[in-house]
């Protein structure tokens, strides 16, 4: 049984605004062994961003709180430290990595100067001996030149090679987790392509592990682990890779998964869209999140909030259509075959 | 870089050219002559005076003699003020207006600057409101008010300063107070602005994400950006509250260049207009040219070279 580095309990975060309180995150499990990617999948506004920023608790507050749940990293409670304590672990044993390149990194500084402060902050070595490192980094996430380039400003790179100082930045202490949200979101797709091998090939030398929020199944696909998705500020299924892609059981993964192309597809079948939209989170629905959605929903969808089942040993799922009782639907993606 | 500043010297040239052209043509077309005083002078009287200053002949005439003397640095004499050549004037009395201009900017950019990231870092609580209501008051109250009020209450009651006068340090304390106030909200709530949008940036994230204390992140990753938007309003900043300190200088009784302005305006002080108002105006030409080459030096995104390719 592989090592738990993160465990994550029932975390729920809310946001005191002025309409009301906005449950982003409603009770969310799960947990990151060492060395492993986990992504979590979900479409804008399910949480999924919410809840990685609450790892670090970077969740701005005001009005942002984490009101209930145990966030055990490396065996440390996360939601106990002091913002002192907190410092120690943001950057040097989780490093995280931004959406957009373009605005992520500090117009006014060097490159170099970005890395180094990281380094600097965390590890006791001279200025000389962390722009050395810096390089070092720099070389490690395939900047070319990378001592010509080092004292070069942001706006001096492209996007890509911004995503990579980005990378340079999240890793420069070695840590144990990499939070990477929507990595390659801002990027063209070919560079999201060396974004992810470079993540991969990271991962492989340090044996970090990662947690990847994308909404794009097919960086799901080509890096993953295991996968959450997420819908309306929950789990609403987990498992590994495969289970995933080619054994789904909840509607709503059905529905993402119908809503990308495939190379296995038929060349006339038409993308099926996922109607409607999320619920509003200032008041969540007592019954299943997802019920006003779905097409195979029953009378207790609405009523009664389907509990968690486990439909092997890495694989859960929450919702009724599992139950027992519940009538046999026939998966919309049944021509599937788990390889 | 230096082709740029040279450029960028010869658009200052032709400002202050054009300045000097509209300020003479304008000022002509005002009611009244120089020596048309509530007393009225004996006609011949009046000629030979115009003779002498060179009235007599046609504005056109007039306007390149004065722009050829300009050249030279010549200010020419004044009309009203027997015996005294306006850059005489100028060299007498900006001194002390600057002197003043500087003290009340100095005081509102290190307080204003300091209100504003005190506010912005704060968002939302005690200390906000506190600079917010201070900034209201500085923006909404005009110095002469403040002016008064200072001098009634900690000159006169108090006792602390002088109430007017120029003399020592503590002559220029409320002055300075009162004609930096205004700005000193200017400047607060420009930086407050800018402090909560550059707090509000991505990069702020990545720089908590590497685990730096608040200090660091305000101070290296908030600061030194939210000042770029405040440095370019420093230009006009500076020549403003270096030649508009006329109220303030009238209130305290501080002999300085502001009150000549205002007169020479009045009296028809032609050459006397032209010649604080081609002042003034290189003044802040001067200051707008600084602060873009400033502006260069703290955003490194600007550069101030011409791509050659």
């Amino acid at each position: 049984m592989a090592e738990k580095l993160l465990e994550v309990n029932d975390l729920k975060v809310s946001f005191f605004t002025y309409a009301g309180e906005v449950q982003a995150v409603r009770g969310v499990s799960f947990h990151v062994n060492k060395g492993e990617t986990l992504a979590i999948v979900g479409e804008s506004g399910c949480g999924k961003s919410v809840t990685v920023h609450s790892l670090m608790r970077l969740i701005p507050s005001p009005p942002g709180k984490i009101k209930e749940g145990s966030i055990i990293f490396d065996g440390i409670d996360i939601i106990s430290l002091s913002e002192k304590q907190m410092n120690e672990v943001r950057g040097s044993k989780m490093g995280m990595i931004f959406q957009d390149p373009m605005t992520s990194l500090n117009p006014t500084m060097t490159i170099s100067q970005q890395i180094m402060e990281g380094i600097m902050r965390h590890k006791d070595v001279s200025k000389k001996e962390a722009f050395e490192e810096a390089i070092r980094i720099l070389e490690l996430v395939e900047i070319p030149n990378a001592r010509k380039r080092a004292n070069n400003y942001p706006h001096q790179f492209s996007g890509g090679m911004r995503q990579r100082v980005m990378i340079a930045i999240a890793i420069a202490c070695n840590p144990m987790l990499l939070i990477a949200d929507e990595p390659t979101t801002a990027l063209d797709v070919t560079i999201q392509a060396q974004i992810i091998d470079l993540m991969k090939a990271i991962q492989k030398k340090m044996n970090t592990s990662i947690i990847l929020i994308t909404h794009d199944l097919g960086v799901v696909a080509d890096i993953a682990d295991r996968v959450n998705v997420m819908y309306a500020g929950e789990i609403v299924e987990s498992g590994t890779l495969n289970e995933i892609f080619y054994d789904p059981y909840h509607p709503y993964t059905w529905g993402l998964l119908e809503s990308v192309p495939r190379l296995d597809m038929a060349e006339d079948k038409p993308l099926v869209p996922i109607p409607g939209t999320p619920p509003d989170l200032l008041d969540p629905p007592k019954g299943c999140p997802f019920a006003d959605r779905c097409k195979y929903a029953m009378v207790i969808c609405k009523e009664q909030h389907p509990e968690m089942t486990s439909c092997s040993k890495t694989h859960k799922v929450s919702c009724w259509l599992t139950h027992p009782d519940a009538p046999k639907v026939e998966r919309p993606l049944g021509g599937m075959k788990i390889e | 870089m230096g082709r740029y500043i040279g450029k960028r010297f010869l658009h200052s040239i032709f400002t202050l050219f054009i300045i000097a052209t509209v300020t003479f043509i304008l000022m002509n077309l005002m009611p009244g002559k120089p020596f048309t005083g509530e007393k009225p002078i004996p006609e011949e009287i009046r000629k030979n005076m115009e003779a002498k200053y060179g009235l007599d002949k046609p504005i056109h005439e007039r306007y390149v003699i004065y722009m050829k003397n300009l050249l030279r640095g010549d200010l020419g004499m004044s009309m009203v003020h027997k015996h005294r050549s306006v850059g005489s004037i100028i060299k007498e009395r900006f001194p002390i207006s600057a002197s003043l201009g500087l003290r009340a900017l100095s005081f509102a950019l290190i307080a204003g600057l300091f209100l504003g990231i005190i506010a912005a870092v704060n968002h939302g609580k005690t200390w906000d409101y506190v600079s917010m209501i201070i900034a209201v008051i500085g923006v909404s109250v005009p110095s002469f008010i403040i002016g008064g009020l200072l001098q009634y209450f900690v000159g006169v009651k108090l006792r602390l300063f002088p109430v007017t006068g120029w003399e020592s340090f503590k002559h220029t304390v409320i002055p300075s107070f009162a004609l930096g106030l205004g700005t000193l909200a200017v400047m607060a709530r420009m930086m407050r602005t800018s402090m909560l949008d550059v707090l509000n940036q991505d990069y702020i994230k990545t720089a908590k994400a590497k685990g730096l204390p608040r200090r660091a992140v305000v101070w290296r990753h908030g600061i030194r950006n939210a000042i770029l938007p405040v440095v370019t309003i420093l230009g006009p900043l500076v020549a403003g509250i270096t030649t508009g300190t006329f109220v303030v200088e009238n209130i305290f009784a501080i002999p300085g260049l502001g009150q000549f302005l205002v007169s020479s305006v009045n009296q028809n002080d032609y050459t006397l207009i032209m010649g604080l108002t081609l002042f003034y105006s290189l003044i802040l030409v001067t200051m707008n040219f600084i602060v873009d080459i400033l502006y260069g030096i703290v955003d490194p995104r600007i550069t101030l070279v011409e791509r050659k390719e």
